[in-house]
């Protein structure tokens, strides 16, 4: 269980990186995305610790997992989307406006405006 | 029609409004476009407004609280509609309201721009009632997302830059909150605020008390970048400079006050049952307390050196949120109460100050404050409702900063937050003094500078009926909220819970007017020590740290960092 943690903070730390480091706008987007999942696989993985079986109500008694982490990060995986869908509509346009996608030269293109 | 129902109305009246707004879009008839657009602000902004008077006598007598559609409460969805969301609402409709009013003189006017609005209002109506963490949580995004779009509305590059890096740093702090939820989720088995409070009370071993801390640590940082408080308020400035300016106005006016208040109402109710985990709370209100405060100083001073008149108001904007914080941190309802106070009180000077600002950078074309002179010349409207504003930012009796600053002072009295708030408020005089300077008439001396440009000077009258509504609209708001503010007190009081007024009883005195002109004494001085040589090299100094995108992220995670610390040191 605790491998589990470990791999899944490293993910979440490798998007925090990405975000942090990364000039291009672009891979900045794939690290965002990157951190969300990796607080997904979080619910997800800590959720199935009571159980095993997928959450349907059924006759004989099996164990399930908790249903109520599924059923929040179905939101959230629905939110993420919109803030990558959100996120590349906003490096498209800087693209189009600046012809470049390097974090640094849009700052100093934006700040001779 | 029993109150839970007005609720629910009142949160699904902005996001039909935003629905219709879509459908406008398909009309050919341009008239017939406009015709729907208005109908849908009527029915998303005006008309919750007028119901909020109708859940008044319901609100102050208890909360109201039920679940949405009478669903089970295992799968429902929790609405706790008490003091805090009605007075939350109160200020939201208000501003946006009066800003979307504006935004049909001075655009922008597109469909789409109105749907986001009424998107990002839904989304406050939300978050003020929302009792179930994760709720809260995706109202956050939704406010985020819609205000991302928003920012970025008026089509500058710098525009799109700040409004990326105000989605980067926020759904980063996201990530963490949904973190602290998990934790919250795993120690307690709750995630409805009722719920966590119900087994708070039972926690007692220590790795639980870690646990619970560590993720309620996670989450007020979470929110603290929305906030926009030290050390991360970063993101900010940009985003509010550059924002059209109808924007910038609800975004410093509401955006960053209602997750604050959000906040409290989730940690305050869980405060109110004693439990083995109350020190992490104190700890981490006293820390909130100090980086409020320290936020005040901070940021006047950041703004005192902006040029950018935009930048310039934007800084107030964090500020002023330093001194809220300040006060609500104290978390007695007499506290709660002030800073509601000057949240509201600052929604409706910082509004007139940005509309009115705003209305004088459209007709120049610049917007350094070095440049622009003569700015009376847009008409005797904008010129008085940016003199209001200023007088009321800088607590000049009797407009309305003047009685909610006494409020937070009053609160404050005898501590080094006093002092530092103080200090604060010399500097809000200082640099609204430099802002003041546009009006100045243009002399003879500049036409012979080097960078005179003629066609920045010529200022027009302007006209436009919405934008002079709006503006009338705030500045009555900013004089009545100021001759009547021991009656704005008491409501206050009322709605969270306390007897007593937060505005002091003797508020108009010889003493407090005597006070005022040594602050602006000292304001003045202050201001001839900025426009001096060694003032001038300073404050270009301060004005070209631009905050780079790895800083924002980095402040983000030594905010943590450090509180996480303190609440691992102390267990």
């Amino acid at each position: 269980m605790m491998i589990n943690r470990i791999l899944i903070l490293c993910l979440f730390l490798l998007g925090f990186y990405g975000l942090m480091v990364q000039k291009n706008l672009v891979k900045k987007v794939f690290a965002l995305s990157i951190q969300n999942s990796a607080v997904i696989l979080l619910f997800i993985v800590e959720g199935s610790r009571i159980g095993d079986h997928a959450p349907i109500l059924s006759e004989d008694r099996v164990r399930y997992v908790d249903p109520i982490p599924q059923a929040l990060m179905l939101t959230a995986i629905v939110v993420g989307i919109c803030v990558t869908a959100l996120a590349l509509a906003l490096v498209y346009r800087l693209y189009q406006k600046y012809e470049s996608l390097n974090v640094e030269e849009i700052q100093r293109k934006a700040n001779n405006e | 029609m029993n109150s839970e129902n007005l609720i629910v109305i009142q949160i699904i009246l902005p996001l039909s409004g935003a629905a219709l707004c879509f459908v406008s879009k398909m009309m050919k008839s341009q008239t017939l476009q406009r015709l729907i657009d208005w109908f849908a602000a009527f029915l998303g902004l005006f008309v919750p407004l007028g119901l909020l008077f109708f859940l008044y006598p319901a609100v102050s007598q208890h909360p109201i609280q039920f679940y949405v559609g009478n669903q089970h409460p295992l799968i429902g969805i929790e609405l706790r509609f008490d003091g805090v969301s009605w007075l939350l609402n109160v200020m939201g409709f208000i501003t946006a309201a009066t800003s979307w009013l504006y935004s049909r003189t001075a655009g922008p006017h597109t469909p789409e721009f109105s749907a986001l609005f009424l998107i990002q209002t839904f989304a406050l109506t939300a978050t003020a009632s929302s009792a179930d963490l994760f709720n809260l949580f995706v109202c956050f995004e939704i406010l985020g997302i819609a205000s991302y779009a928003l920012t970025a509305f008026s089509g500058k590059g710098r525009a799109f830059m700040a409004a990326f890096s105000y989605m980067a740093v926020s759904s980063t702090a996201m990530a963490i909150f949904l973190i602290g939820v998990f934790g919250v989720y795993r120690i307690t088995g709750a995630l409805s605020y009722d719920g966590i409070a119900r087994y708070i009370t039972t926690i007692t071993t220590e790795a639980q008390i870690v646990g619970l801390g560590l993720s309620l640590v996670c989450i007020v940082i979470a929110t603290a970048v929305r906030v926009a408080i030290l050390p991360v308020y970063g993101w900010l400035p940009e985003a509010h400079a550059t924002a059209p300016h109808a924007i910038s106005a609800v975004l410093s006016g509401v955006l960053i006050k209602v997750p604050l208040f959000a906040l409290g109402r989730f940690l305050f109710l869980l405060m109110s049952n004693v439990s083995a985990i109350d020190i992490v709370f104190k700890e981490i209100l006293d820390v909130l307390k100090l980086s409020g405060t320290l936020t005040a100083l901070v940021a006047v001073i950041f703004a005192l050196s902006q040029r950018d008149v935009k930048r310039l108001l934007a800084y107030h904007s964090i500020s002023q949120i330093g001194y809220v914080v300040s006060a609500w941190a104290i978390a007695s309802p007499m506290a709660i109460a002030a800073a509601w106070m000057h949240a509201f009180y600052h929604a409706l000077f910082k509004g007139l100050l940005f509309l009115s600002v705003g209305t004088v950078i459209d007709a120049s074309g610049s917007k350094d404050v070095y440049t622009i002179r003569g700015a009376y010349k847009v008409g005797l409207i904008p010129t008085i409702a940016f003199f209001v504003g200023a007088l009321s930012i800088s607590a000049f009796p009797p407009f309305n900063g003047f009685a909610s600053k006494a409020a937070i002072f009053y609160l404050h009295k005898g501590s080094w937050e006093y002092i530092i708030l103080s200090i604060a408020s010399v500097g809000t005089i200082a640099s609204m003094i430099k802002l003041s300077r546009m009006f100045i008439p243009e002399g003879k001396s500049a036409k012979a500078r080097p960078e005179y440009n003629p066609n920045i000077l010529v200022l027009k009258p302007v006209t436009g009926f919405w934008l002079k509504v709006s503006l009338v609209i705030f500045a009555l708001a900013c004089v009545m909220g100021g001759l009547f503010s021991k009656e704005m007190g008491r409501l206050a009081g009322l709605l969270v819970g306390t007897e007593t007024n937060p505005v002091p009883t003797h508020l108009f005195t010889l003493n407090s007017i005597k006070g005022t002109l040594s602050l602006l004494a000292q304001g003045v001085l202050l201001y001839l020590f900025v426009i001096s040589l060694p003032g001038k090299y300073i404050t270009h100094k301060i004005e070209t740290r631009q905050p780079s995108f790895a800083g924002l992220l980095f402040a983000f995670s030594l905010g943590i960092g450090l509180l996480g610390t303190l609440v691992l040191l102390r267990h």
